[in-house]
């Protein structure tokens, strides 16, 4: 049923497609780079290497995954770049970066929240944000990262699991080096 | 009841659950256990608040507002793809002629007829229009299909051994699965599966067991709007219904009936294919709860 759902739009309304995954792309690039003129600039990069992949031979099946699909390597060539350049954003200037939440005890909660995402490896945070905010369906993240299935739901159930465990105050790595 | 310990949830099947990416049959399984466990049926509404807290932490400040850039890119994506799906159409379809007329030139379905009952035929036909409209009429409802069947395991009904009936994945051919189905029939099991064409709408593939039926080339008939192409195949009846046209519904018996045509096979563990695309070192040895029975239980 999924297959449905995800492949209706693309024969139906492109345009409504296109703006709704544009929500979803926008949210996933702030949650990977934290300021969203870098987030958006990610996104641009990726339409613009959407729009010229689109061959006659080139079928288009999920215009979601094929979109996330994009905008990961978008993200993944951009870190690659930083490297080679030496340029790391710090963490905590892009954390004062990220939206401006409508008020102060939201904006604490976004902090901690992408403060606890940051802290969890990355091959998990990247599961667990293509899944909670892409939307994206376990096979399809396999192929996106060319890893079994399995390894996916391992990712997402271990991500998860911690990401929930220090937001509850459980195990959170910055209080046991304190107390150690 | 308590459950044997080889049936509790994994808690890779709970966030499975949670995803809605489990199978009905066991997502009702789990969903018993959570209500006789308060404690991780509280977790895993934990996990799908944590999903969207994510999603509203990330959300940009107007959601609704693209920067001019992106709006104009977004548009000419749209626009794009309406063209880009309007060239694929004609080009399939020109795909398509040019095969048949292959076909017809290597003649491979000339001098093709073995032996074959007209009248199990006929019956199975009307059965299998009958069921395409069943199925169609209650497409939106979504309740009689199974949207993960998979052919190979519904093949099993069919027969086993000397008498296994190999049903082709359409998928293959470019068509999305909507599901399938086990049916009873006067004479049997059938299976039905519906696929759908991105301009002529759900099409099934029936296939039931037929003895007298060895082999035929296939044959097209109409039935008020419905177009119906049968064919059989080692004491098997294959037939098309749908709304696609003959050009269309010999392609795809040509492509499956091919004597060396597997392509359910070809397909089989694309999921679970190519370890480290990008390079990542053995997530074998680094993730060891990594469970290939759990990588079934999926639907895809």
């Amino acid at each position: 049923m999924s297959e449905l759902v995800a492949g209706a739009p693309l024969g139906n309304d492109p345009a409504a497609a296109v703006a709704q995954h544009m929500v979803a792309l926008r949210r996933y690039a702030r949650s990977l780079v934290r300021n969203s003129a870098e987030a958006d600039d990610l996104v641009q990069e990726c339409i613009t290497r959407a729009i010229a992949r689109l061959r006659v031979w080139h079928e288009v099946r999920d215009l979601r995954a094929y979109l996330f699909t994009i905008l990961n390597n978008v993200h993944l060539d951009s870190i690659a770049q930083r490297k080679r350049a030496g340029n790391v954003v710090p963490l905590d200037e892009a954390v004062k970066n990220l939206s401006s939440r409508p008020n102060q005890l939201a904006r604490i909660e976004a902090n901690e929240l992408a403060e606890a995402l940051e802290r969890i490896p990355e091959e998990q945070r990247r599961v667990v944000l293509l899944v909670g905010i892409g939307g994206m369906k376990y096979h399809e993240i396999a192929k996106m990262l060319g890893i079994p299935i399995g390894t996916v739901m391992s990712r997402l159930s271990r991500g998860r699991e911690t990401l929930r465990k220090m937001l509850a105050g459980e195990d959170f790595p910055k209080l046991k080096r304190a107390d150690g | 009841m308590a459950e044997p310990i080889y049936d509790l949830p994994t808690a890779e099947e709970l966030h499975a659950y949670v995803d809605g990416a489990l199978p009905a049959e066991r997502a009702s399984r789990v969903e018993a256990y959570l209500a006789r466990r308060p404690d991780l049926a509280a977790r895993v509404e934990e996990y799908r608040r944590q999903d969207a807290r994510l999603r509203t932490t990330f959300d940009p400040a107007r959601p609704d507002l693209l920067p001019p850039e992106l709006d104009e890119l977004a548009g000419k994506l749209s626009r794009n793809l309406v063209r880009h799906n309007r060239i694929r159409g004609a080009a399939r379809y020109a795909a398509m002629a040019l095969l048949c007329i292959t076909a017809a030139a290597v003649g491979r379905w000339s001098a093709d007829y073995e032996g074959g009952s007209d009248s199990t035929v006929l019956a199975q036909s009307r059965f299998a229009a009958d069921a395409y409209r069943v199925v169609t009429a209650h497409q939106g409802q979504g309740s009689l299909l199974d949207a993960s069947a998979n052919p190979a395991e519904l093949s099993d009904w069919l027969g086993d051994g000397d008498s296994k009936v190999h049903i082709p994945r359409l998928q293959l051919l470019g068509y999305r699965q909507i599901g399938g189905q086990v049916l009873p029939t006067g004479a049997g099991p059938a299976v039905q599966l519906v696929y759908n064409d991105e301009k002529k709408g759900p099409f099934s593939l029936y296939v039931a067991r037929s003895p007298d039926c060895m082999r035929t080339t296939p044959r097209y008939t109409r039935d008020g709007d419905l177009s119906l192409m049968s064919w059989c195949r080692n004491r098997a009846v294959f037939m098309l219904i749908g709304k696609l046209d003959r050009t269309a519904m010999l392609w795809i018996a040509d492509a499956v009936s091919q004597p060396d045509a597997q392509p359910g096979e070809a397909a089989q563990g694309e999921s679970a294919q190519g370890e480290s695309a990008r390079g990542e070192a053995a997530p074998a040895a680094a993730e060891p709860e990594t469970k290939p029975s759990v990588n079934r239980a999926v639907a895809h």
